[in-house]
């Protein structure tokens, strides 16, 4: 041991490295020990000193590692964009979108907890992809059918035997299978669908729905991934049910909206008319208690922390896409981008000196053209587009500020 | 090349796995680091994301650095600074971040200790954020004075000037409890 320390003071002691790393982590403990043998006369410094060091600590917090990784992956998204023409990472703003990571866990982890086992109905081939341009229904009976207008009016007969397309075309529908069909609705497009109990859903773009031609039994119940308006049948003595992959929402006779897109990482409904209950999903909940809602509510429910807020909202704010309306307020303009991206089926390209967080309010009519849609945003933010094709290129028109 | 700065380097590249290196090794420190501003761990953890989107989206025109733990704290100080200040111009021109975390000491239950370490607590209640942050910055980082005059913008020799004022405070207190006089006294009475 150092020779100097024979003479140290506490405030020395207090302030050598080696000394601190002896309190704090326990470096050189025999060491140590030897030299209070040596010199007793210098205890009382050092026992003074050691409660200095030890008082200088401060809680340590835990973060969960989901969302280190969900941080991450996100992070890392982007970097990968980097060297191609730059993307700008539509997911990022949905809070992390990294949760993507998080959620595919507890996809792999569904079919085993889940106890219904309608819940697999959503596999992988009849997710929505950016590439489709049609949306698709898939009969009961495995039959595909191609929806060629953006916007699709389908409707099923009372019977559950017969689907009108858009007014003008009718198709049989096999009555014998059990199975679910699945109406998938990619980027760029929209549905309506009248289900055979009159409950009617709007499809927002990028989701899917799962349900039965025909309701039988004590529930009507259908699978949701993705955004929809439901103005439900009232029909009090078998209660409709949404399922998403998180979280049930049971229904008596309403109107709501239920957004649970898979890059996001909550569930959000919105309450128009009616009373709802939520749940958590099947076999994933702990705690099967129903939280209920009453008009004019939104309640989110947080996938990581499985925890629902509920607050009051302006419900047209969240169901005017039905109509072709994007209204928003104080929304990042990259959030702005997302939706758009998911009307026009476009994406959006920025050089990185574009401030996708500023915010920006604003009310488009979705049945414009893009052009005269995306003139609106450069009226009210310092950016222009190009488009070219299915992209649009977007550059501020700002000077670029080299970062320091 | 020091390490930090090869890694920095490649990290400017877009290199996968320095962005992984540098993510995973440093996260946790600049969350702890960051939540003694705020406490509020969603917040922290938005600022740590948008630190590093900063970053990648930079990349080459980022400067270099060896070393890569002081300028991710500085860049996680000023964003929570913008964060915080965002809506407040006026104020932002004249306030500094406040340090408000307080030590592990301070958050224990007071009845359960004896004199001495109340004295204890009570000259750490009395230390200013700006010691504060000092000392977690030295004593749970442990970084060079050199550093930590930088990160907080002070001159050369202040940090450790005011770390050596708070041993001070804590001694004077631990040796010399105000207890201490009077059992003296009542001894010789």
């Amino acid at each position: 041991m150092d020779k100097k320390y024979e003479h140290y003071t506490v405030e020395d002691f207090s302030q050598d490295k080696r000394f601190i790393d002896w309190v704090k982590q326990g470096v050189g403990n025999e060491a140590w020990k030897e030299f209070l043998q040596e010199h007793p006369g210098q205890t009382k410094n050092i026992q003074t000193a050691r409660k200095i060091v030890s008082a200088f600590r401060f809680q340590e917090y835990t973060v969960a590692d989901s969302s280190i990784y969900a941080v991450f992956d996100d992070l890392e998204k982007l970097r990968a964009q980097r060297d191609k023409p730059k993307v700008v990472s539509l997911r990022r703003f949905l809070k992390y979108a990294a949760v993507v990571v998080f959620i595919l866990a507890i996809g792999a982890a569904i079919p085993f907890l889940l106890t219904d086992k309608n819940q697999l109905h959503f596999s992988e081939e009849i997710s929505p992809q950016m590439s489709d341009t049609d949306a698709r229904l898939i009969t009961a009976g495995g039959e595909q059918i191609l929806l060629k207008n953006n916007q699709s009016d389908l409707s099923i007969s009372t019977s559950g035997n017969q689907l009108k397309i858009d007014q003008d075309t009718t198709i049989n529908l096999d009555e014998r299978s059990d199975e679910l069909a699945k109406l998938v609705v990619p980027y760029g497009k929209r549905s309506n669908l009248q289900l055979a109990d009159g409950t009617k859903v709007w499809i927002n773009a990028g989701s899917r729905l799962a349900f039965p031609q025909k309701f039988t039994g004590k529930e009507r119940k259908v699978y949701l991934d993705g955004e929809a308006y439901f103005e439900v049948a009232k029909d009090n003595k078998v209660p409709f049910i949404v399922v998403t992959d998180q979280m049930d929402i049971r229904v008596y006779g309403t109107k709501f909206n239920v957004s649970n897109t898979n890059n996001r990482n909550w569930v959000e409904v919105v309450l128009v008319e009616g009373s709802v209950g939520l749940k958590e999903t099947g076999g994933m909940g702990l705690f099967g208690k129903e939280t209920k809602l009453v008009p004019n509510q939104r309640a989110v429910y947080d996938k990581t922390d499985r925890k629902t807020a509920i607050g009051i909202v302006d419900v047209s704010y969240y169901t005017c896409w039905t109509q072709g309306l994007f209204e928003f307020k104080k929304e990042s303009i990259l959030t702005v981008f997302d939706k758009l991206s998911r009307y026009y089926n476009v994406r959006f390209i920025t050089d990185g000196d574009v401030e996708l967080h500023k915010k920006i309010s604003g009310k488009l009519d979705l049945k414009d053209s893009l052009e005269a849609v995306l003139k609106v945003i450069s009226d009210a933010a310092p950016v222009s587009f190009t488009i070219d094709e299915n992209q649009v290129i977007v550059t501020s028109r700002l000077k670029k500020l080299p970062m320091k | 090349m020091t390490k930090d700065k090869e890694i920095w380097e490649r990290f400017k590249a877009g290199d996968k796995n320095a962005l992984s290196f540098v993510y995973f090794q440093y996260f946790n420190s600049m969350f702890q680091y960051g939540i003694k501003f705020r406490d509020d761990a969603e917040f922290v953890k938005d600022c740590i994301h948008d630190v590093f989107v900063k970053l990648i989206q930079a990349g080459e025109r980022l400067s270099s650095t060896d070393n890569i733990r002081f300028y991710l704290f500085r860049a996680l100080k000023n964003k929570i600074y913008k964060e915080i200040y965002k809506d407040k111009k006026e104020e932002a021109q004249m306030a500094h971040l406040e340090f408000t975390a307080r030590f592990a000491l301070e958050e224990e239950p007071e009845d359960e200790a004896g004199p001495k370490e109340r004295a204890l607590v009570r000259a750490l209640k009395n230390l200013s954020d700006r010691q504060r942050e000092i000392i977690y910055l030295r004593y749970e980082c442990g970084m060079e004075y050199e550093e930590i005059c930088g990160i907080m913008n002070l001159k050369n020799d202040s940090a450790r000037k005011l770390v050596f004022r708070a041993i001070k405070a804590l001694k004077d207190n631990i040796e010399d409890p105000i207890q201490f006089p009077i059992l003296m006294i009542l001894k010789f009475s």
